[in-house]
């Protein structure tokens, strides 16, 4: 039995203020292992995005267990969380967080600024992955003068260019019309095919179905977690295949 | 590679990344940038301008002084405090210095006194038939031409019988003669002053402004002559020595305080009723009392980088809170705290550095142009530019930014990602 790539158990998460303790994690277990595409699906408030923080290192967990890779990460500190995102996460957002100074090429580099990387490796490796996402003739752009869809997709390819181990993808269809999205969950399933592992939180039920797995969280509590039996399909053009 | 020198590595590529991108941000909105720098422009540029300035004023009086003689001991009538400057200076007359102190010095003075003259001097109208013109006359010695260093350049100057006989002669300062003669002979013409008959013999060689004064706007006539008949006085404004060597100037100074003590008539502990100072100790008087105006200058002009400074922080709290939702992009795809920081900071050193070159060479142009035109108004007015003005002036204002700029990079630094990344 392979180590699971992520690992969490009895996981709680709480928010406190002089006021207020509020509870949003009750104590999740569950494993994702390495190639895995799966959704957590859940409606708003129900705890999906703070859990999508705490896998992706932008958060930390009150009490129970995170294993990342075998490792027990529950308690890292500030700096290394940053460099478990620099070396190990993707983030693709639901408003794509692009620079608007900066071109797309330039918006891809920017999460290999902080690694060792040199300038060129570093412009080499991005203009590989806009092409690879569609987006080759369109480097020197800025994200202004891109449509929604190409945006992500530059999004998509910022949240490649550090090799990551997961790629957490947070309603990244939200901001898109039905086509544009479609062709984003396109890409999102071919990353997936060649064995990336993909995590989307959503709170849509028929895009959490282009996943292969998904956990259904209400009120900060796992209520299912299923493998998917039909699958939803998009091709390249943005249209649905069954 | 040690994890150390990966460190150093990354941090130092991590600076020229952030210096470029710092210029890219700087270049995409120049007006901005430009009103952001501009308290740093002005600061930098006054702190250069009244160094320089400061320092061109400086020597301007310092040759002033230079220029009638570093080895010259001067003796002036009234008591002084060890640093202050005689009751004569300040305007009040005093009358203890007469025409035989200075005879008595010259005979019974150290060996070292070359030589020595007298000053009186008044303010009158010169008359040359219908032309009038209002001068100052100095009456004076002989040897005046040897202690001052100068000469005439047509007829003669007085002789030592002229100095002591009343003799109604008079040598013309090279203005005076233009205004009078324009461009006929002066020579052996009759001038009136205070309605007594002159004779000119003389015109002074030319010698523009020196301590203080314009030497060519007066005219000079023997001492008695102006002591007796333009002014009814008896006692001299001032006596003049000139001594051979720098180094005798203090021999000088007691042979003369003695001389002048035993005509005085002081007793032992009684204070002086004259003032000896060597040209020496006037420079260094006036070198500390101008350095210390040059800095209270700087002072003044620092409180612009101050408020620059103010000006920077400002903007720069606005850029952070403007770009909330970048910072939290930075750190989701990985950027520590002290990336954050660096990033700012290297900001904030890269505008203030800017606006600290182009106040340089602001500060520099005005300078050159405020020399030009002392120069061109005639007055000895050395251009001082110094490298420690401008290493102070670039130092300054980098660390302007640093200082000024470290709270909102901290600011930057401590949001949170999540809420930074939903920033709007």
């Amino acid at each position: 039995m392979p180590t699971p790539l992520i690992k969490v158990e009895k996981l709680k998460k709480q928010f406190e203020n002089e006021e207020f303790v509020t509870k949003i994690l009750h104590g999740l277990d569950f494993e994702i292992n390495k190639g895995e595409f799966v959704s957590i699906m859940g409606p708003s408030g129900s705890g999906k995005s703070t859990l999508m923080h705490i896998l992706g290192f932008l958060d930390k967990l009150t009490t129970g267990k995170f294993i990342f890779e075998g490792q027990d990460v529950s308690e890292l500190e500030d700096d290394q969380l940053a460099e478990m995102r620099s070396k190990k996460i993707g983030f693709v957002f639901q408003s794509f967080n692009l620079l608007n100074r900066a071109s797309a090429l330039e918006n891809v580099m920017l999460p290999l600024l902080y690694t060792n990387m040199s300038k060129e490796a570093r412009i080499k490796r991005a203009t590989e992955l806009l092409d690879s996402v569609g987006l080759g003739h369109r480097l020197h752009h800025s994200p202004n003068k891109l449509s929604g869809g190409e945006k992500q997709r530059v999004a998509i390819a910022r949240a490649l260019v550090n090799n990551p181990e997961v790629i957490f993808a947070d309603e990244p269809t939200g901001n898109l019309d039905s086509k544009s999205g479609l062709q984003v969950m396109k890409i999102l399933q071919d990353l997936n095919e060649d064995g990336n592992t993909i995590i989307l939180v959503t709170h849509e039920k028929y895009t959490a179905e282009h996943a292969k797995r998904i956990i259904k969280i209400v009120d900060g509590l796992i209520v299912d977690d299923h493998e998917v039996g039909k699958r939803q399909w998009a091709n390249t053009n943005g249209e649905l295949t069954k | 590679m040690g994890k150390y020198e990966r460190r150093v590595d990354e941090v130092s590529m991590n600076i020229i990344e952030n210096i470029t991108s710092s210029w890219e941000i700087i270049s995409r909105s120049k007006a901005r940038s430009f009103l952001t720098m501009l308290g740093i422009i002005i600061g930098v540029m006054a702190v250069i301008i009244v160094m320089s300035v400061g320092a061109g004023a400086q020597s301007l009086i310092l040759n002033q002084i230079k220029s009638v003689g570093s080895n010259l001991v001067g003796v002036l009538p009234g008591s002084s405090e060890e640093d202050g400057p005689p009751a004569s200076v300040l305007g009040i007359v005093v009358t203890t210095l007469k025409y035989d102190d200075g005879r008595a010095i010259l005979k019974k003075g150290c060996d070292c006194i070359e030589s020595l003259t007298m000053y009186v001097s008044g303010n009158e109208t010169i008359n040359l038939d219908d032309t009038n013109v209002n001068t100052t006359f100095t009456g004076t010695t002989a040897s005046y031409l040897d202690v001052e260093d100068t000469n005439v350049v047509e007829g003669r100057f007085f002789s030592e019988d002229e100095e002591r006989g009343v003799a109604r002669v008079v040598v013309l300062g090279d203005e005076v003669r233009e205004k009078l003669f324009g461009d006929q002979d002066p020579i052996g013409r009759r001038i009136r002053i205070k309605k007594t008959n002159f004779s000119v013999i003389g015109v002074m060689k030319k010698r523009g402004i020196s301590g203080f004064q314009n030497q060519d706007d007066q005219v000079f006539v023997p001492i008695s002559t102006a002591q007796k008949l333009l002014l009814g006085i008896n006692h001299v404004n001032m006596i003049r020595a000139k001594i051979d060597f720098p180094e005798n100037i203090d021999n000088a100074v007691e042979s003369m305080e003695n001389i002048l003590r035993d005509r005085h008539g002081l007793d032992f502990g009684e204070e002086n009723d004259f003032t000896v100072r060597s040209m020496a100790q006037g420079l260094d008087a006036l070198s500390s009392i101008t350095d210390a105006l040059k800095f209270f200058l700087v002072a003044i002009a620092s409180i612009a980088l101050v408020v620059g400074g103010f000006g920077i922080m400002n903007i720069m709290l606005a850029n952070v809170q403007e770009r909330t939702s970048e910072i939290g992009l930075r750190k989701a795809v990985g950027a520590k705290s002290s990336y954050i920081v660096t990033q700012f900071l290297i900001e904030s050193v890269v505008i203030t550095f800017l606006g600290g070159v182009i106040g340089i060479v602001l500060g520099i142009l005005i300078s050159i142009l405020v020399a030009k035109i002392a120069q061109f108004m005639g007055y000895k007015w050395d251009l001082v530019i110094t490298f420690g003005s401008i290493l102070l002036g670039s130092g300054v204002s980098i660390g302007i930014g640093l200082i000024f700029g470290i709270i909102p990079a901290r600011r930057a630094s401590k949001l949170n990602a999540i809420e930074a990344l939903r920033y709007e």
